[in-house]
């Protein structure tokens, strides 16, 4: 039930009210490569993580080769300190991890978008208390924390999606929080407001689908930022060492041994495909936050890249 | 837990460089090794994955610092390779026909490093301190002197102890007291002793053995240059250094580029085939330590696991673990299928009677369901009414290993006869508090191992009532076991004591609180540029003898 958007060129550029979700992803997909690319990443490992009982090769749990068999035709990736198979083993590391990175952003993105919501919408002394709290959890340092929890708690898949979880959601807590204070007061809040809808109406109406594609940017990164963090976790062994994530994958070729004793294809495809995963989550949610905030894109001193903006409009429009 | 057990914290590597600057050595070695074609000099640098703790006996509790003890420190006695007990400050001993006391001769005209001289009243100063103080400040050095009464020193070469009784294992007992400058330490064995763990024992340390420790920066190195006035065989070598170690894969690697010569026990098995393809000398040989499951035997323990105390649950347990996987995968060959608690490579002690217990689901199955644990949903069995579902709790320095790896062959096996079990990884002191929380009725399985000492006294001593939460990790207790136990510390006829020592170890491999499940070999990895160490129980640096070092040369 969003408005009609009046002017598609500053829909687009973000400054007026984007359309529907599925929409804005399709212009982004359109107009950014590497949105694309980031995408197909995903699209690829999370597709290769819902059909590996279905193609792996062997079993990820039954030793099937010797230890650190070198890659051969039947054992494409070689094979580990136990002698499973390093493919079948990187397939369903793969839906672990991807299945713990994806629970503790939907964890974190569920809590920073509902605080980010509630103290944006609110204000006041809701805004005051949730954000003192966000501020404090921010200044600690992720790992650290992260280290701490899972200690205490003991290695387990569940604490480690519930310790990243609550760590990442405060930087989206605080976006959400200046968007929603920025929506708040537009005049078709004001509005729904004149005529009666009820906060709960107007934040599940109005206000959280104007915030879904941040949210969406947001998510995507977050991902990333689990998965990887996930790995450390595993790496330092404040995981379940019998559950196979990429990261546990690490950790056991690392204690026993598998850099000096030449097994390089116990550490490397894996090292390689939590990095490629990052990256592809990366491209595509910093391709959704560019086409959200075009100050990234011009502002001269931006990191990411700068370019003149067009002095109005696209395509017919500029000038 | 403890010295006897290993101690692998997994973090990051602390590097430290081992440029070696070592003050060159007075005094000719001129006696030395006998043969003119030794090479003489050279700085051995050895890591390791160990630490020192403390520099203070009564404190330390790692073996490096035990190691270190060794060498700095005078023992009357020391074991060979062939793990016979010879002199050492000691150079001849008898025993009086009640075999209550024991009088030993020690080395004539010895020095401390300081120039003040070493004599047997430094011995008696030492154990008699232990003794004074065996409740309080010495606890940890007790079991050097089991049943000792008293010990004086009756001229500068004589050490008479004076027992409560006839002690079987006295040599193996003394072997392990370094005995400590009187001069340096009498200051703090006043009052109630307190004084004595206070004391830090920083290097330089005044030394009676063959090395001086000149310098120790805590997790990086020890330095040991030879010293001058020892009163034995001089060392070939000037001195040797110790870089510690957190990670074996950068002391392996760090072995290979030639910053080491030598690398402590336990090589990783995973790599011996790259160091014996690099020409190093890698020696794998039986060890002395054994891979455990252990049971909870407390009678007391919670009905939420009672039945862990049938006999025929026991029984399947055993037989469901395959001994030889675990072999071949997590130690790759190297090493034994497990059976009695004292270990073959300890000698003759080990009741050879008692074989591994053979892999079978079959009778592990059958014997279940004898127990009348019925199969429940989910392929659980099913006992006193809850599922057959259980924690083990793993040290974390064992998961680091290849401790991870037999849980896993383990845990599968155990799938197939309807028991779960499941992995907790816990610092290893939080683990020990996990077994005997609530005196031992709440841990249900825990997987660890123990670094026994040659003599079997020791182990044999972790499964008596007394020492409850002192080294007991299983809740096991009998009043039978325990009359053994003192039968075999009084009896001096080493056949009379072997025949004691077997029936206890049988009563142990029935009553299986623990479930022995592998002796991993103990293997040692060096360069070529240097004579092999010599092996003494299970390895080339530990604490119980001075000669590796004393006799390693340049090839």
């Amino acid at each position: 039930m969003t408005l009609p958007i009046q002017d598609p060129s500053l829909a687009a550029e973000g400054l007026g009210v984007p359309p529907r979700r599925a929409g804005f992803l399709r212009g982004v997909l359109r107009e950014r490569k590497a949105a694309v690319i980031g995408l197909a990443i995903i699209a690829f490992f999370v597709l290769l993580a819902l059909i590996a009982p279905l193609i792996s090769p062997y079993s990820a749990t039954a030793q099937t080769c010797k230890v650190y068999a070198p890659p051969s035709a039947s054992h494409w990736l070689g094979c580990d300190d136990g002698g499973i198979d390093m493919l079948s083993e990187l397939m369903q590391g793969g839906r672990t991890s991807l299945v713990v990175g994806f629970a503790a952003t939907v964890v974190a993105i569920v809590i920073g978008g509902g605080v980010g919501i509630v103290s944006g919408y609110f204000s006041g002394w809701a805004d005051t208390a949730l954000m003192r709290v966000t501020d404090y959890l921010l200044v600690i340092p992720d790992l650290v924390f992260a280290l701490v929890i899972a200690d205490i708690w003991g290695p387990s898949l569940f604490h480690v999606i519930i310790v990243i979880g609550i760590l990442e959601w405060t930087s989206t807590a605080r976006i959400i929080r200046a968007q929603v204070m920025s929506l708040k007061q537009r005049v078709y809040i004001k509005r729904a407001q004149a005529i009666g809808s009820g906060h709960p109406r107007i934040i599940v109406r109005h206000i959280l689908p104007q915030v879904g594609p941040l949210l969406m940017a947001n998510t995507v990164l977050t991902v990333a930022i689990a998965i990887y963090l996930e790995t450390a976790l595993a790496f330092l062994g404040l995981e379940d060492p019998t559950v196979i994530t990429w990261g546990t994958i690490l950790e056991h070729a690392f204690e026993r041994t598998a850099i000096s004793s030449g097994a390089w294809w116990a550490i490397v495809p894996d090292g390689f495909v939590i990095a490629i995963v990052i990256v592809g989550c990366f491209l595509l949610g910093q391709a959704i936050e560019d086409a959200l905030n075009p100050r990234l894109k011009v502002a001269h001193l931006s990191v990411r890249r700068w370019r003149i903006r067009p002095l109005a409009g696209r395509g017919r429009d500029a000038i | 837990m403890s010295r006897l057990r290993t101690h692998r914290p997994a973090a990051l590597l602390v590097a430290a460089a081992t440029a070696l600057a070592l003050a060159a050595c007075g005094g000719g070695s001129g006696s030395g090794g006998g043969s003119s074609t030794v090479q003489e000099g050279g700085v051995f640098r050895l890591g390791t994955s160990s630490t020192i703790d403390s520099l203070n006996p009564f404190i330390a509790f790692q073996s490096d610092a035990y190691t270190t003890f060794e060498y700095i420190y005078p023992t009357l006695v020391q074991y060979t390779p062939s793990l016979k007990i010879v002199a050492n400050f000691a150079r001849s001993w008898k025993t009086s026909p009640d075999g209550r006391t024991w009088t030993f001769t020690t080395a004539p005209n010895a020095k401390w490093s300081d120039g003040k001289p070493l004599t047997a009243a430094d011995a008696a100063w030492t154990f008699s301190t232990i003794v004074k103080f065996a409740d309080g400040a010495t606890a940890n050095s007790a079991g050097y002197v089991a049943h000792l009464k008293s010990a004086t020193a009756p001229n500068a070469t004589t050490l008479v102890l004076t027992y409560a009784q006839p002690v079987a294992n006295v040599l193996s007992q003394v072997q392990q007291a370094p005995i400590l400058p009187e001069h340096i330490w009498a200051q703090y064995a006043t009052g109630n002793g307190k004084a004595l763990k206070t004391f830090q024992n920083n290097a330089p340390i005044v030394s009676g053995g063959p090395f001086i420790l000149t310098k120790y920066t805590p997790k990086q190195v020890a330095l040991f240059k030879k010293n001058p006035t020892f009163y034995g065989q001089k060392p070939h070598i000037d001195g040797f250094g110790l870089q510690f170690f957190q990670t074996t894969d950068a002391e392996v690697t760090a072995l290979k580029s030639g910053q080491l010569d030598g690398v402590e026990v336990p090589v990783p098995p995973t790599s011996v085939a790259t160091l014996k393809a690099a020409h190093f000398q890698v020696r794998s040989s039986p060890g002395v330590a054994f891979d455990d499951f252990i049971i909870n035997s407390s009678p007391d323990q919670q009905a939420s696991h009672k039945e862990l105390l049938n006999p025929l649950l026991r029984q399947a347990f055993d037989h469901a673990i395959d001994r030889q996987a675990v072999v071949s995968t997590s130690l790759l060959g190297h090493g034994q299928p497990g059976s009695t608690i004292i270990p073959p490579a300890t000698g003759s002690w080990s009741d050879p009677s008692i074989k591994p217990t053979t892999f079978s689901l079959d009778s592990a199955n059958q014997l279940l369901d004898q127990a009348g644990y019925k199969m429940g949903p989910n392929n659980l069995r099913t006992a006193n009414g809850h599922p057959m579902s259980y924690t083990v709790i793993m040290p974390s320095d064992r998961a680091s290993e290849y401790g991870n790896r037999s849980f896993q062959i383990i845990q599968a096996d155990f799938k197939k006869i309807g028991v779960q079990l499941n992995l907790k990884v816990l610092d290893p002191s939080a683990a020990y508090d996990a077994l005997t929380a609530n005196n031992y009725r709440n841990f249900e399985i825990s997987m660890w191992d123990w670094y026994p000492l040659t003599d079997p006294d020791f182990m044999l001593s972790v499964l008596t009532c007394n020492s409850f939460d002192v080294w007991n990790d299983t809740g096991y207790c009998s009043k039978a076991y325990d009359k053994l136990y003192s039968d075999q510390s009084a009896a001096m006829q080493p056949s009379q004591r072997q025949q004691v020592v077997y029936q206890m170890q049988q009563m142990i491999a029935s009553a299986k609180p623990y479930l022995v499940i592998d002796y991993p070999d103990s293997i040692e990895a060096q360069s070529s540029h240097w004579s092999p160490l010599a092996e003494v129980g299970g390895g080339s640096f530990n604490s119980m003898s001075i000669i590796p070092m004393d006799t390693v040369h340049k090839a």
